[in-house]
């Protein structure tokens, strides 16, 4: 009988490919323990299944009085300077925010088992679990695969999850329902060769609507706006796509590539814009390496032409209009009639919670509800019952939103004043969803390794200040968005908010002070359509009174129906500077030492704790990556040479060969199959017929035991074949990489 | 049966009595000096989570909080590093956890707050290993049994907690009456057997 593992009992569950990619990351564990696979080889591998580094895994935290040295159990590391054994951070990819129930239940599961109890929603509809264990992450893996999850390309330089409004389908502006496209998207780019060697990550978004807000396509590497033109009289379906959209430390706006690519263009060109990256964009210094950097150099002209060049050479993909015929069968449907809200007495807070958290659909007795979740948290248990509570009143439709809230999609508007009861008794009916309560947070200093400032603190703080005097606040501040960022890189999208802020640190005699940089004015309708100008730094303590201030002075001056962000605009930068000055002091460390921490955080502040951070991954080559998966089936050959599986070892030494073989051809042809007869024949032509692969000593020795592997008949393998086919593997790959080495060197030479 | 994750849970005497904010300076000293065993490496706030993990010590082998699902209580949970033996792994649970009462109830910011000592909750949190069901239940409650009535007496009661299938598996120990100091004793002295 097979051992009880998740392995075993989920092998029926998962998708043959992930079942087997998980394997082969748990070989590259192994390989990694054992010595055979570099720190920066490994992190990228583990930051491109999702597995993440987190604060203090370098083995150091400040205490509040010191740096000390974390005793963490083993002297193994999980990528430079990484310690194997230090919690970290994992994010899954939950592709346009969309879960069913049953997953639901199993990212509860996974939360108690290896987490901390708590889920935390992104501001990309990720979820991410904290402070869990590197060697629970195989397993982890699998009980998401099993229910269709994967956090394949989660982290690392590859495409990102693909983000989409939550409102698709149900939107009363949207131009059509996008879901099915991110979707299709999705699947095309997951592991897609042309998508393996970008320099930086990649964040593709969706939106339904040029006008709001949720697909946020201006701040995205690649923005898709669904639209419907005339074409030949038909009304046809495509996207407006942006490119080179992105915030961090150095914000750009998306550029409009292409005014209308048709929906049977949409994945093709989409990985031309891919392929033009991989081929141009930077690599070696990855603060200039994201798309927005390479649309500034080249221009937006430019590239559009080498994108239409790209068009007319990239080989053609039957999957590229593949998923168009399952478009028709395409449905989200209500689980319940549509009935509408009787009138009558109502629950408490019921409609205090119905004018902030429930959106009408389109489609008539039919109401959005959102859970408006405090920073972007819930525990498990909430999960589940909130899991109980969607199969009741609207079967599979629920999705995360980049506000780090939750919606219930397709309830009946007569079950409304229920559902706000079942919510309640889960704490899950909080009102002044979307409103200036809700404020959108990254990790910062909680857990992340590159945070300065405690945004997770900050938004904490805020959230319950602005909570107790919500009820007296005026309209035009109750509807104002608040967002934080721990650090420039902005995963807390202060750039787009009314009112952002970012942590940064100051010095104050022989202290370093925790301090907000106040950006004001950032537009979060029009897909995040203007971003916010940099005021000035305020100490961290400061923040609520000046958010007091801010929006106290707003209502006095507005004219007529100002929002803020044009307020702001028209008192210009050196007006609001004043405003700010009165909250940029800091006290003594004698007068008010709490100026000295950070909220939520008893230690002195300090910046000692910042690591390096993973956001970027490793610039790792993409012949490095793809050699690792062929040294991890020669390790598991081993392994099932050692459980006496002579065929199964014979078979997987074989596809290690194959797989060194295809590393090698790819650093000539992108484009090369995973057809073993093709992978041979290439190798041959470009590497052996060349000599290129010629060893000074063995010649074409290690090339001939890939031929005669790949000729060899069906044969019974016996022990000793298995054995030999092992140690040839492992020469042959021990050659490719020689090979590898020698090209890029000689390479090297010549740029000199 | 050998489930890698088993937590305990005590409960506050008065829920009232829980300043959750005065924790956070209080588990960043015990982690600077060392107050309860373990490798202890961070403090994460729950704060702002109704009924959640509240306040917790994060640490390699297990992490401390002043829990507040259902009920507010000290828990304990061990993560790694099983012993292989479940009832050598809930000893050392049942020590760290009443330890922590003990000396959380020391602490001066803490207004006095005190622990139920009759009233414990263990949770297995494997579902690999330990599948809520009758039959873990069993097994669970008699592996454990000796334990709980070596420290909680003889008369000890021991119930099943939740019985759905996805929920973790609880065992809920009653006891007549304990006491704290006698309860570290006992656990004091090594297992015979
Ligand atoms: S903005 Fe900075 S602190 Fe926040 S998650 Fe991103 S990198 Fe970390």
């Amino acid at each position: 009988m097979s051992a009880r593992t998740w392995k075993n009992l989920l092998a029926d569950q998962m998708p043959e490919g992930w079942a087997h990619e998980i394997d082969q990351f748990e070989a590259q564990m192994e390989l990694k323990k054992l010595g055979k696979l570099e720190d920066k080889i490994f992190a990228e591998t583990r930051l491109r299944r999702g597995a993440y580094g987190q604060r203090y895994d370098n083995g150091q935290r400040h205490d509040g009085v010191d740096t000390r040295q974390l005793a963490f159990p083993g002297d193994h590391t999980k990528g430079p300077e990484t310690v194997w054994d230090a919690p970290g951070m994992h994010r899954i990819k939950i592709p346009y925010g969309g879960m069913s129930n049953e997953q639901m239940n199993v990212l509860a599961d996974l939360a108690d088992d290896y987490s901390d109890g708590i889920l935390h929603i992104t501001t990309r509809q990720d979820i991410q679990l904290h402070f869990v264990h590197i060697e629970d992450t195989p397993d982890l893996m699998r009980r998401l695969a099993a229910v269709g999850i994967t956090t394949r390309e989660a982290c690392g330089n590859s495409v990102r999850n693909i983000t989409g409004c939550p409102l698709a389908g149900v939107c009363r502006d949207e131009a059509f329902d996008i879901s099915p496209y991110a979707k299709a998207l999705m699947h095309f780019f997951l592991g897609h060769p042309d998508v393996q060697d970008f320099g930086r990550k990649f964040k593709p978004a969706f939106s339904g609507c040029a006008q709001h807000a949720c697909g946020l396509t201006n701040m995205h590497d690649l923005g898709l706006i669904a639209k419907i033109k005339d074409v030949d009289g038909k009304p046809t379906r495509g996207f407006a796509m942006y490119i080179g959209g992105g915030l961090g430390a150095v914000p750009h706006e998306a550029k409009l590539l292409f005014d209308f690519v048709t929906e049977e263009e949409l994945l093709p060109v989409s990985q031309c814009v891919a392929r033009v990256y991989t081929r141009l964009g930077e690599k070696r210094n990855r603060n200039r390496a994201r798309i927005k950097f390479l649309v500034a150099k080249l221009g937006i002209d430019e590239y559009r032409r080498l994108v239409e060049e790209e068009r007319k050479v990239v080989p053609h993909d039957d999957r590229w209009t593949a998923y168009l015929k399952e478009l028709p069968h395409y449905e989200d449907s209500p689980l319940k009639d549509a009935v509408q809200l009787s009138a009558g007495a109502k629950p408490d807070g019921f409609e205090d919670w119905v004018r902030t958290n429930v959106y009408k659909q389109r489609q008539s007795g039919y109401v959005v509800v959102t859970i408006n979740l405090p920073l972007g948290d819930a525990t498990s248990d909430q999960f589940r019952k909130l899991a109980d509570v969607a199969a009741e009143y609207v079967g599979d439709s629920v999705r995360t939103t980049v506000e780090q809230n939750l919606v219930l999609r397709w309830v009946s508007e007569a079950d409304l004043p229920s559902l706000y009861l079942r919510l309640k008794d889960i704490h899950l009916a909080t009102p002044g969803a979307g409103t200036i309560v809700d404020i959108t947070a990254c990790p910062g200093t909680d857990t992340c390794k590159l945070g300065i400032a405690a945004s997770r603190g900050v938004a904490g703080e805020l959230r319950s200040h602005l909570t107790a005097k919500r009820d007296t606040l005026p309209d035009s501040v109750k509807g104002l968005k608040i967002k934080a960022s721990g650090c420039f890189n902005s995963c807390g999208q202060h750039h787009l908010s009314d009112l952002g802020f970012y942590g940064n640190s100051r010095k104050v005699g022989n202290y370093a002070v925790p301090h907000f940089q106040v950006v004001l004015g950032g537009q979060w309708e029009e897909n995040g359509g203007a971003y916010g100008m940099m005021m000035g730094a305020v100490p961290s303590k400061r923040i609520p009174e000046l958010v007091d201030s801010l929006t106290d002075t707003f209502v006095q001056q507005r004219e007529g129906d100002e929002s803020f962000r044009q307020w702001i605009a028209r008192l210009g930068k050196k007006e609001v500077r004043e405003l700010l000055k009165p909250f940029m002091t800091v006290p003594s460390y004698g007068e008010d030492p709490s100026f000295y921490t950070d909220w939520g955080d008893a230690r002195e502040f300090t910046l000692g704790d910042m690591g390096v951070g993973e956001c970027a991954g490793e610039v790792v080559s993409m012949f490095s990556m793809e050699i690792s998966k062929a040294e991890s089936e020669a390790f598991d050959a081993q392994v099932a040479f050692d459980d006496e599986d002579y065929a199964g070892a014979d078979a997987l030494a074989y596809k290690g060969m194959v797989l060194a073989a295809q590393a090698l051809v790819r650093t000539q042809f992108w484009d090369i199959s995973n057809d073993a007869d093709q992978i041979v024949d290439e190798f041959r032509k470009r590497f052996f017929d060349t000599e290129l692969f010629y060893d000074r000593y063995a010649k074409g020795k290690f090339a001939q035991y890939l031929f005669d592997r790949h000729e060899r008949d069906d044969v019974e393998v016996e022990r000793d074949t298995a054995r030999s086919t092992i140690e040839e593997t492992n020469l042959f790959i021990e050659a490719t990489h020689a090979c590898e080495a020698r090209l890029t060197a000689s390479t090297a030479e010549v740029l000199k | 049966m050998n489930p890698s994750r088993v937590s305990a849970k005590i409960f506050v005497d008065d829920d009232a009595s829980v300043n959750e904010a005065a924790l956070i300076p209080i588990f960043h000293r015990w982690i600077r000096e060392k107050v309860v065993d373990g490798m202890l490496i961070d403090v994460a706030d729950y704060i702002h989570v109704p009924h959640g993990p509240g306040v917790m010590l994060i640490g390699h082998e297990g992490d401390y909080a002043l829990d507040m699902a259902s009920r507010p209580g000290m828990k304990y949970m061990m993560k790694r590093d099983s012993s292989g033996d479940f009832a050598t792994d809930l000893r050392l649970v049942f020590t760290r956890v009443f330890s922590a009462c003990q000396r959380l109830a020391e602490e001066d910011n803490m207004q006095g707050i005190s622990f139920n000592v009759c009233n414990v909750r263990i949770k297995v949190h494997d579902r690999l290993a330990a599948p809520n069901s009758s039959e873990t239940y069993a097994i669970l409650s008699e592996l454990a049994g000796p334990l709980i009535r070596e420290i909680f007496g003889a008369d000890v009661k021991v119930l099943r907690g939740s019985e759905d299938p996805r929920d973790c598996i609880a065992i809920c120990i009653e006891a007549a009456s304990a006491d704290i100091e006698q309860i570290s004793n006992r656990l004091a002295v090594p297992a015979t057997s």
